[in-house]
């Protein structure tokens, strides 16, 4: 058994929501953990949306669990999503749902009271405090979701939030034709990693 | 989507109601009804997904079981070739009604649809007696200013067909619009396009106002139940007036069926002002009420959100705001499923996933939206709605999913003007928009680009004929 077997074997016992992609599954510790509310540090256009695809892909088809509904809320009032762009990565289109709103705890918070949703991302919403996280946190943990707040800037060690398990950064290296992912909390000693881009 | 049907004298009509509460005598003589389906279509195809039918087939069952009922005990799965009865589907009103006297005219019993081949043999040999027949029966329902129009123009067209040597009404399909309106004048332009500007597409989209000239009146089977409340002190804050709320959504249980799925309730609220604010609690998939007795939390969310929306609105500035003095609650639009439409589907067992989500969406003040491919290459057209009958037919083209893969996560809602930059941008595809559609500006040929800024951030533009630059998505 080499090294990666054995760490993948320890993986596979947590309740983790794979990417089916060894080395993002272990760079999260064996995917995203279930019952976890995690902060992403994606700026609007430098594509590190698409680090996501492979798991929100997992849980809308049922690779690993039975399949459920993902949900993603978009904070953009001026950009819609292009549902196709998102089908060709790899989601299924009757599971994969999304909404519009930039108050999401206001307009959305039946959904957060209700396990139908295996994995919610948060993109880029106008109003989210502090309490706001702590009551998503609490919601994960409750019905067993993964639950992702996506941020519009780059995050750093200064400003932290306890709510979150884990917080990184994800982007697309244009000159060098690369991916990047930085861990920024809850990583362990793995900071960094980086892909060749057309891999996503 | 709307159904035309015929229902003889000895049949029940308020049975109707378990389709669409949007139903319309068309015609007392010939007992012609018409059925708006297009507010409970979800509905509908929840059903259709679950029972693992296509839509028509569920249509054709709940019509059967309206036209015999002898047989809604003998629950019958297997239904007679020929169903007893003469109804028709299509998109516009207009075109099931064309279709279902053809029917008639033929002494026909079957549920055609506009998509199948005999609803197209149909319409290609529509005569001229049956369109006459047809436009005598709209006049009825016309104001008499524009049943004067129509009998103008149709006098018109009378004579024209006989000297343009027009054998059946479908040759009146090469036609176009404008020419119709010039000639014949604006009433008759209308029924042209509601004869043939329709295809089965249009549901979801552009030519759905020209409906909105149809004289619809909608049939009343009953007085709508109400609820009254006259409060012993004025009210003003949400948390005060939802316990009277809830005991009168209690008493509306009380006096409405246990049958009956809610799309529309109106409150009408009175204020200390003596204004009257009428507050409509609307529900995107019709709602079970009973199924929530003792609790209502669908109904009373609704109602929340409809509140403070309105009454924010209504009454600007600072408070104190008028206060409540009295409302009453109406049950305006509801579907009345009745326990062999149940029995047939399997509705009170059901607890699917699909459903569930169905419930959360009504207990939501924004919509919950789901998509589906299209093979299209216009990226504007190349999604749609999801339709759960339409997606489990859909076999997927690999060469528009290739494309899909290199165009971006997300589209503006509206291409922005934008320059070329000092990056060269990467060629990802060039493109034609469909220049046969009247919207189309002349500018026909994009040539779509990857560009990243000076910031790394990569976004999708286009270059039109007229070499204007436009950026129309982001990679995320």
């Amino acid at each position: 058994m080499d090294c990666y077997s054995a760490h993948h074997l320890e993986l596979t016992q947590q309740e983790h929501l794979r990417a089916f992609d060894r080395d993002l599954d272990l760079f999260f510790g064996g995917g995203l953990p279930l019952s976890s509310f995690i902060e992403c540090g994606f700026p609007m256009g430098r594509e590190g949306r698409r680090i996501l695809l492979p798991f929100l892909t997992n849980a809308s088809r049922g690779l690993q669990y039975n399949a459920a509904f993902v949900l993603w809320v978009n904070g953009y009032d001026n950009l819609e999503v292009f549902a196709p762009a998102w089908f060709a990565r790899g989601l299924a289109p009757d599971k994969t749902v999304f909404a519009q709103s930039s108050d999401v705890l206001v307009e959305l918070k039946q959904v957060f009271l209700n396990p139908l949703f295996k994995v919610i991302v948060i993109d880029s919403p106008q109003f989210f405090s502090s309490a706001d996280c702590l009551f998503l946190r609490r919601m994960a943990k409750k019905n067993r979701q993964v639950i992702l707040l996506l941020r519009n800037y780059f995050l750093t060690n200064k400003k932290g939030n306890i709510a979150c398990a884990l917080r990184f950064n994800a982007w697309c290296e244009h000159t060098h034709e690369v991916m990047v992912l930085q861990a920024v909390k809850g990583f362990g000693s793995r900071t960094k990693m980086v892909w060749p881009k057309g891999f996503f | 989507m709307f159904i035309a049907l015929h229902l003889p004298q000895e049949n029940d009509e308020s049975i109707l109601h378990a389709l669409s509460t949007f139903i319309m005598l068309w015609s007392e003589e010939e007992k012609i009804w018409l059925i708006d389906l297009r507010p409970f279509s979800s509905y509908w195809q929840t059903r259709a997904q679950s029972s693992r039918l296509p839509l028509m087939s569920v249509l054709r069952k709940v019509l059967h079981q309206v036209f015999v009922p002898n047989q809604r005990k003998a629950k019958q799965d297997v239904l007679e070739l020929i169903p007893p009865f003469q109804a028709s589907c299509a998109v516009s009103p207009w075109k099931a009604l064309l279709l279902l006297l053809s029917l008639r005219e033929r002494n026909t019993k079957a549920f055609v649809s506009e998509e199948q081949d005999f609803a197209r043999t149909l319409m290609r040999e529509l005569s001229w007696s049956v369109w006459w027949q047809a436009l005598e029966q709209l006049n009825k329902h016309l104001p008499s200013k524009e049943r004067n129009a129509l009998s103008q123009g149709s006098r018109r067209l009378e004579h024209a067909v006989a000297r343009l040597g027009f054998r059946n009404v479908q040759n009146m399909s090469v036609l176009n619009a404008p020419g119709v309106r010039r000639r014949f004048g604006k009433a008759i332009a209308e029924i042209w396009q509601w004869s043939f500007a329709f295809s089965k597409d249009d549901e979801l989209g552009e030519n759905t106002h020209l409906l909105y000239s149809f004289p619809w009146k909608n049939f009343v089977f009953n007085t709508p139940v109400e609820i009254p409340r006259h409060l012993e002190f004025p009210l003003q804050m949400w948390e005060h007036i939802e316990p009277f709320l809830h005991e009168d959504l209690e008493r509306l249980c009380e006096h409405s069926s246990a049958s009956i799925r809610i799309t529309k309730l109106l409150w009408k609220v009175t204020f200390d002002d003596l204004s009257i604010l009428n507050i409509p609690i609307e529900f995107r998939h019709p709602h079970d009420l009973h199924k929530q007795k003792g609790d209502h939390k669908t109904v009373l969310l609704q109602a929340y959100y409809a509140f403070k929306t309105l009454v924010e609105d209504a009454v600007q500035g600072d408070p104190p705001y008028p206060s409540v003095l009295s409302w009453r609650l109406v049950l305006e639009q509801s579907l009345v499923i009745p326990p062999w439409v149940r029995d047939l589907f399997g509705e009170a067992s059901q607890s699917n996933a699909d459903e569930e989500l169905l419930q959360l969406e009504n207990n939501l003040n924004i919509p919950l939206r789901r998509f589906e491919e299209r093979e299209d290459w216009l990226p504007e057209d190349s999604f749609a709605p999801w339709n759960p009958v339409l997606a489990s037919k859909q076999t997927r083209n690999t060469s528009y999913r290739r494309l899909a893969l290199r165009r971006p996560l997300f589209l503006y809602k509206e291409p922005q003007n934008c320059r070329e930059g000092t990056h060269k941008p990467v060629f990802l595809e060039s493109t034609m928009t469909k220049w046969w559609r009247a919207k189309e500006d002349g500018r026909w040929q994009r040539s779509y680009y990857k560009r990243v800024d000076e910031k790394g951030q990569a976004f999708w533009i286009y270059q039109d004929s007229t070499g204007q630059w436009f950026t129309h998505g982001n990679f995320g």
